[in-house]
């Protein structure tokens, strides 16, 4: 198995470094390094002089992908690409385009996003598996029917209704939690409570379709019967012996975000006003801030391939015909 | 247009259509009802206006370059004098020149002479008859078009004072007045909790959840026959 983990390592650097060459090429299609200088120095009386010092400042006065002045393999390593990308391999993020600690900002706000990210993962994976059980159980009947219904309408309404609506209803309307806002100490938990809620509601509909599936292939399988036959109640079956041989398909879609948690969602986090990492990313974006955006993407893919490596080993925990070599 | 070569909107020689060119940043489903707008203004004297939209880097692009036909372009004041926005039309502040702040590469000689003579003057009479000279001679020649006056208004509670919207300063906050007692009082007045519709939304799922678990009762209880 550690030769699996080493291998997949290795495999995770060619991935990265396509991950960096593509963000690179298309956040400086879109945007010239004096483009970001003028942004960042406001529109007023901005000079040349004051562009190229602020490209200097920040060694954004290179060339972009290949340096052709230089000699042998300074070509390829004097340039924005290679002094930008290379040391993000040793997850050092450096400060951003205005001038801040990235990873100190990535520590600090990682933590909003967690406080959100946690609880809409969790209650949310125990509702939509024991609602998806409960239809299962009552399959064939007008129970099933009426849950597929309510389901697929509420996969088809966008997640930013769920936002807006949600905001409308249980904030504006019923005044029952605050419309958006945080704070990090005991009487922010208000500010939770609705951001917690969409979350969950945007993806119940789809979660359980989906599991509801997985649950009716496995009822009908010999063993199932067995248990039945001798004499298990029907909870006991599903609770224990479905959801225990359930568990692959279940697995391969929750252990890969595991990781992500932290980085937070772009769309909530905006819409909240949470001071999270998904809104750190927005902010970035808006502020055409590479130095942010490049780490933030590059962090996002390195927790993915992490992801999906704990849920190959998540496998052979839960199924032991599962072997990794 | 006639004056110009093109009665009715067309070239007096080759009759082909008068066609102006804007450069937009496109913002949003408002900016299309606004360009759709200046289209028809256009079109009512004949001249067919074509809106180029693009993004803000590529606008500012242009601009510096000076391939921009028509723009739109604003400027708050950064200090109450008309020195402030009469520099915006200065030659030598050009776009295309020296990157300076005259967006329409506006050039009159006789305005920058008066510019520059008025800029020097303390506030009286004479400063006053040379501002008035500087102004017909942009209105006569119109660099730009004096179509759009904003009025800032803004929305406060009422434990939020000291404050009056305006175009000109920008660093107010520190004159900003709040009265704590009032918003909190207001607060809780306003934001009573309604529970009821939660309340009756869990019993309205208890009450549908009995016939669920009546037959997951009968299922339980039920023998082979």
């Amino acid at each position: 198995m550690i030769g699996y983990i080493l291998r997949r390592i290795a495999y995770a650097v060619p991935i990265l470094i396509g991950v960096n060459v593509i963000t690179f090429v298309l956040f400086f299609v879109v945007n010239s390094p004096d483009d970001m200088a003028r942004l960042h120095l406001g529109e007023r009386r901005v000079t040349q002089a004051a562009i190229d010092k602020w490209k200097g400042e920040r060694g954004y006065d290179k060339p972009l992908i290949w340096n052709s002045d230089a000699k042998s393999v300074e070509k390829l390593r004097d340039t924005i690409f290679y002094s930008n990308s290379i040391r993000l391999f040793s997850f050092k993020f450096g400060q951003s385009d205005s001038g801040r600690d990235i990873s100190y900002d990535i520590s600090q706000r990682m933590w909003p996003s967690l406080a959100i990210a946690l609880p809409v993962f969790m209650v949310g994976l125990l509702l939509t598996i024991t609602l998806a059980l409960i239809v299962a159980f009552f399959r064939g009947t007008y129970f099933d029917t009426w849950a597929v219904i309510v389901c697929v309408a509420m996969m088809s309404i966008s997640s930013l209704f769920y936002i807006i609506g949600g905001q409308y209803l249980i904030g504006k309307l019923l005044h029952l939690v605050p419309i958006s806002g945080f704070d990090m100490s005991m009487i922010g938990a208000k500010f939770i409570v609705l951001p917690v809620i969409v979350g969950i509601l945007g993806h119940l509909g789809g979660g359980i379709r989906w599991y509801r599936t997985i649950f009716l292939e496995e009822i009908n399988k010999d063993y199932v019967r067995t248990a039945r036959a001798k004499g298990l109640s029907e909870r006991s079956v599903l609770f224990v012996h479905v959801l225990r041989n359930a568990m692959i398909p279940i697995l391969t879609g929750v252990v890969v975000v595991l990781p992500m948690l932290f980085m937070g969602s772009l769309i909530t986090e905006a819409f909240f006003g949470i001071p999270g990492l998904g809104s750190y990313t927005i902010e970035a974006i808006q502020r055409q801030d590479f130095a942010i955006v490049r780490s933030m993407v590059f962090l996002g893919s390195c927790l993915y391939i992490f992801g999906l490596l704990l849920t190959d080993i998540s496998y052979t925990l839960v199924d032991p015909r599962v072997r990794l070599d | 247009m006639t004056e110009a070569g093109y009665p009715n909107g067309r070239n007096k020689e080759t009759n082909e259509p008068l066609t102006l060119y804007f450069e937009a940043v496109s913002s949003g489903p408002d900016s299309k009802s606004i360009f759709n707008w200046y289209r028809k203004q256009f079109q009512k004297l004949g001249i067919q206006l074509v809106i180029r939209s693009t993004d803000y880097n590529r606008f500012q692009e242009k601009v510096r370059k000076g391939t921009a036909q028509i723009f739109g372009w604003g400027w708050n004041a950064d200090y109450p004098d008309p020195e402030n926005f009469f520099f915006l039309l200065f030659g030598p502040n050009a776009k295309t020149v020296s990157h300076g702040e005259n967006a329409a590469n506006y050039q009159n000689a006789e305005f920058d002479q008066l510019f520059v003579k008025m800029r020097g003057l303390p506030n009286g009479p004479q400063r006053q008859a040379t501002i008035d000279l500087m102004i017909d001679i942009v209105r006569r020649d119109s660099p730009w078009i004096w179509g759009f006056h904003s009025k800032s208004y803004a929305l406060y509670h009422q434990w939020y004072g000291n404050s009056k919207p305006n175009l000109m300063a920008r660093n107010t906050l520190k004159y900003r007045t709040i009265d704590p007692v009032a918003r909190t009082q207001m607060r809780a007045a306003w934001n009573q909790p309604i529970i009821w519709p939660i309340v009756v939304f869990v019993l309205l799922l208890v009450i549908s959840g009995i016939p669920a678990y009546r037959t997951y009762r009968k299922r339980q209880t039920e023998t082979l026959t």
